[in-house]
């Protein structure tokens, strides 16, 4: 089926002119409207729009465009509802945005339309990227394609599931502190979370400003490597996009590792973390020493305030860019006899506990008379914790680690403890503090019921290249990414 | 017992940027209600705000001509409060890293000279206008994003007057640098005054009340002839001031209370994560500095030692730049510049506003370069002989008759239009 093979194969067939571009996303509409009553993986999506622009995609390689010129061209990809598409919706997985209209392109959107790809369909996530199982979507739940009772992970839930049940050939998602990386685990696909600066933030709501990274889900590290190279660069309309050259990421690809160092972190091998998940990541790190890689005990002191510095700098910032979502400009606006009577109607029915909790949360640790205790100390602590990562790679290549402690946990396990869901995200979100990049890639399977297990590469600031090597090195040494999900119901 | 007035001032100053401070829409008075906005300006989902440069700049200048210090690093905050007119729910402004900070105002006052310091110039962004209907309010979002500067004094203004003094000797240190037109019909300029009373001879501060987003001088002047001797009533009644915001109503001539400090707001100020720090650059520093000019006071106190002119005249000269601008090269080859400065006052100016009162226009330009005009020994008589007499002044500058408008020429020489100063009241 074309919908499950991968942006290379599709590429090179596409090219050959084996297959339309209106075929593959044919492929992949009827894939959805069989499997997505059960997966829901999408919020909604387009099909005739879908069709309108693999036919365009059609028209351009009659007339001799190549891959070379737009190298996504006619490739279907699909997008977390949480970035901005021109003319479609934009929900954030929340009701508070209404029937809201996107009038504008984010900046990754306009770059993968240059590049061909058929951008289509809104990828159901947490509220506001705001979870780590998909389940505070105001849209419904979505499951994991593995097993329909487990949840996908979270935040960008849909966009994981959409790939790994071959819904779309690649998908969009956003990554505040692992929401790319541990539902891609969950998923058994890649998910890239590219270096803070890498990738335009423009068009992606923000959640929490200085950890948002926009980045891809796909079926192999090649494909990921793809995207990367059309959605990176400098930004004029985002002043944090950082103007260091993109390197070619594909060609990076030489499956040469020989001599790189891989960091164990040791603070990383933790009470709670699941036997099986800490057996695949021992074989993954014995396979990198018969691939010639170096394996290096290395020390991230601070790990421990990971979480808690996570929950104050993202709350914080979430507090205040979510303000902006009020019903007095666009959005569902409940009335009121005041203004403030309609912000709290309006927000009181907009948003869902989840997201309230983190505003409340961010609120607090800004307000007067404990600024200090909180968000200038968590700020401070932050410093130490990128400190750590930079120490480290003055050492190694890059840092191995489970991207999860557990494989997908069950719907509804965690969701009535906050707590317990914002620990899942304990080896992903100092990536997001450090503003370094990570990836997530499948290194095996727990036994039963067999749910994927996810790898995750830790790699210098805009040392992506270095990164996709080495994983790039290792999936192809194994068969954990060409395994794909039984039937799905 | 006898009392002073403390008196500090907040300017919010827009900025004449062409575009406004965090997108590509024109900053420009009058359009249509949101015929001037883009997603960033209406704060939709996924936009991010990029500085303007022009409107650093402007600011740094005017860090410049008010003797500020330009630290080498700045930074936004975002400053949170729930309005309709302020599409994020957020102000971006610069909380405790201005662009400018520690500098002074000079000024006449008195018969003296007056020194204001200044805490800060700031950099941040105007929010949209509300309006209200019979059954509804609606906002205009054109003025949302535009670049303000605020202009924070310390406190020490000690009366009405003094007060109405600096606003405008601010206003023309302003209009100098060309960083703003300062039209208040437009409001351009708004101010928040902040006073309280204290015994004479006491250095301790009073209960600070603040009278919110006045739009004229005079209403500032007139606000705190009403504010300084109600608080003075107040303390000398025996009662006790406490920390408020107050309203000036510009009908009845009153202030009255809109909140008190246990209602104050917390901002809960942060730094704005979707910007970069400001950290100016040598080179970008002295580019600015090459935009610095002469201060009006600087050039009124020159006028009167280099060109021997009365006060009154250089005075003239001050507020009237392109007038004085052609009076200098003039001066310069006249063994008498203040037989020059009497034609050019009182002739030159009066044939101006003739023509521009016949022609309904705002000519300012004369139309024949100085360099041009060929002075005769009559103006060349030195100071002191006689003021020259009505019907000779048509032969003392030949080619004074073919004055002209030249529809080409509205800008000064240096790059800006002579502002007028506002009457008294």
């Amino acid at each position: 089926m074309l919908n499950e093979l991968t942006i290379s194969e599709l590429t090179t067939r596409l090219a050959r002119r084996e297959i339309s571009a209106r075929e593959l996303t044919q492929a992949c509409l009827d894939r959805i409207a069989r499997v997505d009553g059960t997966i829901h993986a999408f919020i909604s999506h387009n099909p005739a729009d879908a069709l309108a622009q693999a036919e365009a995609a059609d028209r351009e390689l009659a007339a001799g465009v190549t891959f070379a010129q737009k190298p996504l061209l006619g490739i279907p990809i699909a997008i977390k509802d949480v970035l901005a598409v021109k003319d479609h919706p934009l929900n954030c997985g929340s009701k508070i945005l209404g029937k809201f209209i996107s009038p504008y392109d984010a900046t990754v959107i306009e770059k993968l339309k240059a590049a061909g790809a058929v951008v289509f369909g809104r990828l159901n996530m947490d509220e506001f990227a705001m979870g780590s199982s998909t389940e505070t979507s105001a849209f419904g739940i979505t499951r994991n394609p593995w097993d329909p009772t487990r949840i996908p992970g979270g935040s960008s839930g849909g966009s994981a599931a959409a790939v790994a049940a071959d819904e779309a050939i690649a998908t969009l998602g956003t990554d505040t502190g692992g929401s790319i990386r541990q539902p891609a685990a969950l998923c058994g696909c890649v998910g890239l979370k590219p270096t803070y600066g890498r990738v335009s933030r423009y068009g992606l709501t923000a959640f929490a400003s200085s950890l948002d990274q926009v980045g891809p889900f796909t079926k192999n590290i090649e494909d990921a490597a793809r995207i990367l190279g059309v959605i990176s660069g400098h930004d004029p309309k985002d002043s944090t996009s950082v103007p260091v050259p993109v390197p070619d990421y594909v060609a990076a690809l030489d499956g040469n590792i020989r001599g790189l160092k891989l960091g164990l972190p040791k603070e990383y091998l933790i009470g709670g973390l699941d036997p099986e998940v800490k057996a695949a990541v021992d074989a993954a790190v014995k396979q990198y020493t018969a691939l010639g890689a170096e394996i290096v005990d290395i020390s991230l002191p601070h790990t421990d305030y990971a979480v808690a510095t996570y929950y104050i700098v993202a709350t914080a910032e979430a507090s205040a860019n979510l303000a902006r979502f009020d019903g007095i400009r666009y959005g569902q606006r409940v009335d009121g006899a005041d203004p403030l009577e309609l912000y709290c109607r309006t927000r009181g029915a907009g948003f869902g506990a989840e997201v309230k909790r983190r505003i409340i949360l961010g609120t607090y640790v800004l307000s007067s008379g404990y600024y200090d205790a909180y968000y200038l100390r968590a700020q401070k602590v932050r410093t130490l914790i990128r400190n750590d990562f930079l120490a480290a790679f003055k050492q190694v290549d890059a840092i191995i680690t489970p991207t999860a402690p557990t494989a997908a946990f069950k719907i509804g396990e965690k969701s009535g403890d906050p707590l317990q869901m914002y620990l899942s995200d304990i080896f992903t979100i100092s990536c997001n503090l450090a503003g370094i990049s990570g990836i997530s890639l499948p290194c095996g399977f727990t036994q039963s019921p067999k749910l994927p297990i996810g790898l995750q590469l830790l790699g210098q600031p805009f040392g992506e290249a270095t990164l996709l090597k080495l994983a790039h090195a290792y999936e192809q040494s194994t068969p954990w990414h060409r395994e794909k999900p039984g039937t799905i119901a | 017992m006898e009392y002073e007035a403390v008196i500090g001032l907040e300017t919010h100053v827009q900025l004449n940027t062409k575009s406004k401070m965090w997108c590509g829409c024109a900053n420009a008075y009058g359009a249509a209600p949101n015929t001037q906005v883009c997603p960033v300006c209406l704060g939709l989902p996924g936009v991010l705000p990029v500085p303007n440069e022009e409107a650093l700049r402007k600011t740094t200048l005017t860090g410049y001509l008010l003797n500020c210090e330009i630290p080498r690093f700045a930074k936004f905050d975002r400053k949170n409060y729930f309005y309709p007119d302020a599409p994020k729910n957020y102000q971006l402004t610069q909380y405790d890293k201005p662009t400018t900070a520690n500098g002074f105002v000079e000024f006449e006052f008195q018969g003296g000279l007056a020194r204001v310091r200044i805490t800060r110039a700031h950099l941040e962004e105007d929010v949209g206008k509300s309006f209200h209907f019979d059954r509804n309010s609606g906002v205009d979002f054109n003025r949302a994003g535009v670049p303000l500067m605020e202009i924070v004094s310390e406190p020490d203004i000690t009366s009405a007057d003094m007060a109405y003094e600096y606003l405008n000797a601010l206003k023309d240190i302003l209009l100098y640098g060309g960083v703003s037109d300062c039209d208040m019909e437009k409001g351009m300029v708004r101010c928040d005054v902040n006073v309280s009373v204290r015994p004479v001879g006491t250095t301790g501060l009073g209960a600070k009340i603040e009278i919110k987003n006045m739009n004229s001088f005079s209403g500032v002047r007139r606000a705190l002839e009403y504010e300084i001797p109600r608080q003075i009533a107040v303390v000398k009644s025996g009662g006790k001031l406490i920390q408020s915001t107050r309203r000036w109503d510009d009908t009845t001539g009153i202030t009255e209370e809109m909140r008190t400090k246990e209602h104050a707001h917390d901002y809960r100020y942060f730094p704005e994560p979707d910007m970069m720090p400001l950290a100016p650059t040598d080179e970008w520093l002295a580019e600015v500095r090459t935009l610095v000019v002469e201060l009006p006071l600087a050039r009124k106190q020159r006028f009167i030692r280099e060109y021997n002119l009365p006060a009154p005249d250089a005075e003239t000269f001050k507020n009237d730049v392109a007038l004085g601008n052609y009076f200098e090269p003039l001066a310069k080859k006249s063994a008498s510049p203040k037989a020059v400065a009497n034609w050019v006052i009182n002739n030159l100016r009066a044939k101006l506003t003739e023509i521009n009162e016949r022609e309904k226009t705002e000519q300012s330009e004369v139309g024949i370069e100085p360099a041009d005009l060929q002075l005769t020994t009559l103006a060349d008589r030195p100071a002191g002989t006689g003021r020259p007499r009505g019907g000779q002044n048509h032969q003392q500058c030949r080619c004074a008759t073919g004055l002209r408008r030249n529809v080409c020429h509205r800008q000064s020489p240096r790059g800006h239009r002579p502002g007028k100063r506002p009457g008294p009241g």
